[in-house]
């Protein structure tokens, strides 16, 4: 579904600073009605990965396919967003912000309320439909960005580190829901995240990626079927994949906090 | 390829050098009259002329000392002011919107009033000033110490601040930069006032000068009074930017 | 787990002492004039004050006058808003322009335009177009800076959403940038509508021979203090009621904000 073919991103240089090098020649396949998360030390290029899937940002060389197009400029007809600082318009009610994404796209009035409703329903807020968004805590706030990017209902959704700014238990909540929104619809879901708890609990394949440039080091398979409960968190598939997960993202960590200054 | 940051400055410089240019031309040219337009070396001749005589320095003498008493009168009744407000709540609930309105005021109507009581002497520039001054100070007094954090006050009286030291010690410097800027605000506007003050009514002070030397057409000379005037305005802008600079948080 | 509201209501209850405060003043004043502690030459008891402000306005000269301030006021506000506004939006919205205009305008606004009165005159005579440039050039800076500042705070992130929504420049324009930055642009307005009214009447009070400042000037000269207060009070009254309006437009339409933005003071 998404294919990055041989992608590299180089930042340009200026002002005394040398060109950056932040993603290296990286292939990956991911495929459809997969839920697949990018996870790697700061600075990995993780989200700039991410970016190019979302069209924000164009690859120095190489090309990104989403179901077959090529990315070169948003496509929000394909591929829909949620971002770490929810970006919610804070002068549009919860329901207005859920319907500013069909409004773009020219969905007309009656249907894009009903659109709305429906999924703002499913991500439980219906009740906070005419709310503010100063008025909803961060994790109302994150799942209002979800409901919006849903009712886009795009085959793709991406998301960067979407829990990022949230408290371990919010995070665990919203985790779960998101496993089961998945499970009731057949997206395409590409994943950034910090956290190896949530990668390991959301995804079908993880990607560790090492420190910058960004390379893929290993995809790891966790082979359980969606929705996850929060059983699944207490297995030894779960230990197992997580360690696995820290071994390899401690030796990332170091070289990049210690070893690359190039 | 020339970098944003040098093309800006190059679209500024050159802007300036236009309007310098412009003058210039139109005032060697007599394009227009140099009753109106004085040429720029003239303003410059007639600048150093001015500032040759003691009769400028007494002048500016005049303007700096009714600025200096009417900043000193509005911070007086404005500081007090704003810390009754800001630390009575309901003392400061009850004006604040009076003052808010009252500041939207075009209070140069008054002036006239204070021809009226206090003569045209230096006595209605500096209550005129005052009182323009008084608002900025006041308000932002006010707003900078209702708003201190709340925190900060809490630890203070566990550790045993009594009522004068918590104002003193702890809100007062808190709300410095706050109230630094009406401080700022207040300096301009009284010493504008001032100087329209003198433009409007009065017997000395830079801002008669300038009034005068229009009056009688001698364009040379107003323009080197907008400049004296201008100084003393940036000097005041910048001392008094300073000292908020070292109170800004 | 809605956060909880905590502005202190403002209950009608301090509406009402703050009216009795002003109506206690004035009936001091009213006394303390009459009983002679306050010269009443000077300080002419309220009830002088209203009952010339009677009569002005079946003078038909005041009225004129009035209405010549009022068009003052008008063009140049008029020209100020539209100046301001587009001018405030292309130096905000293109980093480019601001680089180059920012400076420039900053310095132009440092200038105490008030010490250019008298070459107003000089330039332009006495008349109602001299007057109205004067106040726009007073009223114009307000209002740029604040739009400028309110197109600059729009939240980056906010227009990339956008953008990654399908939204093009007029969408982003209209949807975005227009919502976020309105509430300094009222500001703006507001600011310059008062610098507006200040410039106006400085200049009829200075060299003038129309309008009210022109008359607020000779019921000065004439020792008229009665009818000097009343025109006072008339312009204050108006000036209050139009501020308190925009502020209140200002405050819909920032309610959204989490704090309060303070907006370039001027």
């Amino acid at each position: 579904m998404i294919e990055f073919q041989d992608v590299s991103v180089v930042y340009a240089a200026s002002h005394g600073i040398a060109p950056i090098e932040a993603l290296q020649r990286i292939s990956l396949a991911i495929h459809q009605g997969e839920f697949f998360t990018l996870i790697g030390p700061s600075g990995c290029g993780k989200t700039t990965l991410l970016n190019l899937a979302a069209g924000l940002r164009r690859p120095t060389k190489g090309q990104v396919l989403v179901g077959g197009n090529a990315i070169q400029r948003p496509r929000p007809d394909i591929v829909s967003i949620v971002f770490q600082e929810y970006s919610l318009f804070p002068w549009r009610t919860v329901l207005g912000n859920v319907e500013a994404g069909l409004e773009f796209r020219g969905v007309p009035a009656p249907q894009r309320r009903e659109r709305a409703l429906r999924y703002l329903r499913m991500v439980g807020l219906e009740s906070f439909a005419n709310a503010y968004p100063r008025q909803l805590s961060g994790g109302m706030k994150q799942r209002v960005a979800i409901a919006r990017a849903l009712s886009l209902e795009t085959p793709v959704l991406l998301m960067d580190e979407p829990f990022g700014a949230l408290d371990e238990q919010t995070r665990m909540v919203l985790g779960e829901e998101l496993s089961r929104i998945f499970a009731r619809t057949d997206k395409t879901i590409l994943l950034v995240t910090h956290s190896l708890a949530e990668a390991v609990f959301l995804s079908d394949r993880i990607a560790v990626m090492t420190s910058r440039p960004g390379r893929i080091r290993k995809i790891i398979e966790v082979p359980v079927p969606h929705p996850r409960t929060p059983e699944f968190m207490t297995s030894d598939l779960f230990h197992e994949r997580r360690d696995e997960l820290f071994r390899l993202l401690h030796d990332e960590m170091r070289a990049s906090v210690l070893g690359a200054e190039s | 390829m020339i970098s944003n940051v040098k093309l800006a400055t190059a679209i500024q410089s050159t802007t300036l050098l236009a309007v310098a240019i412009i003058w210039y031309l139109a005032a060697a040219s007599r394009w227009v009259s140099p009753l109106i337009l004085p040429h720029p070396f003239a303003v410059v001749a007639k600048l150093v002329e001015l500032l040759g005589r003691p009769d400028t320095y007494h002048h500016l003498a005049v303007t700096i000392y009714e600025f200096t008493a009417a900043i000193l009168l509005a911070l007086l009744i404005g500081i007090t002011v704003g810390i009754i407000a800001g630390t009575v709540r309901y003392i400061g609930e009850l004006i604040e919107p009076l003052l808010l309105a009252l500041y939207a005021i075009p209070i140069i109507m008054a002036f006239p009033l204070c021809i009226l009581f206090f003569g045209i002497g230096s006595l209605s520039k500096i209550a005129f000033a005052a009182l323009y001054a008084f608002f900025p100070i006041a308000i932002q007094t006010m707003k900078g110490l209702r708003h201190v954090d709340r925190s900060l006050v809490r630890a203070a009286i566990s550790m045993g601040a009594g009522r004068r030291q918590l104002l003193a010690k702890v809100m007062f410097p808190a709300a410095m930069p706050v109230i630094m800027t009406g401080v700022r605000l207040g300096a301009v506007l009284g010493l504008l006032s001032v100087v329209a003050g003198e433009m409007l009514g009065a017997l000395e002070g830079i801002g008669q000068k300038l009034s005068r030397s229009v009056e009688v057409f001698q364009s040379d000379e107003a323009f080197a009074w907008i400049m004296i005037t201008i100084g003393l305005v940036t000097l005041v802008n910048i001392s008094v930017g300073a000292v908020e600079k070292r109170y800004e948080s | 787990m809605l956060v909880a509201d905590t502005r202190v209501l403002r209950s009608p209850n301090i509406a009402r002492c703050r009216a009795m405060l002003v109506v206690a003043l004035f009936l001091t004043w009213e006394v303390a004039a009459r009983l002679h502690w306050l010269d009443p030459d000077f300080f002419s008891p309220p009830s002088a004050v209203a009952e010339a402000l009677v009569r002005m306005l079946t003078n038909t000269q005041i009225t004129a006058a009035a209405g010549i301030t009022v068009l003052e006021v008008l063009y140049a506000y008029t020209f100020a808003a539209i100046v301001g506004v587009l001018g405030g939006l292309t130096v905000g919205l293109s980093p480019f322009a601001y680089r180059v205009f920012q400076p420039i305008i900053l310095l132009l606004f440092a200038v105490p335009k008030m010490v250019m009165l008298p070459l107003f005159i000089l330039f332009f005579g006495i008349g109602v177009f001299s007057k109205s440039v004067f106040a726009f050039t007073l009223g114009v800076f307000p209002i740029i800076l604040n739009v400028i500042a309110g197109t600059r705070m729009v939240d980056p992130t906010l227009v990339t959403a956008a953008y990654s929504m399908g939204a093009n420049q007029t969408a982003i324009f209209l949807k975005v940038v227009v919502p976020a930055a309105l509430p300094s642009v009222i500001t703006g307005l507001r600011l310059g509508m008062t610098q507006t009214v200040l410039g106006v009447l400085l200049a009829e009070l200075y060299g003038a021979s129309s309008g009210l400042g022109y008359y607020i000037a000779l019921y000065t000269q004439s020792f008229k203090p009665a009818e000097v207060f009343a025109l006072f009070f008339a312009i204050a009254a108006l000036s209050i009621i139009t501020n308190e309006f925009l502020r209140f437009l200002e405050h819909r339409a920032g309610q959204w904000r989490e704090e309060e933005a303070e907006g370039v003071i001027v």
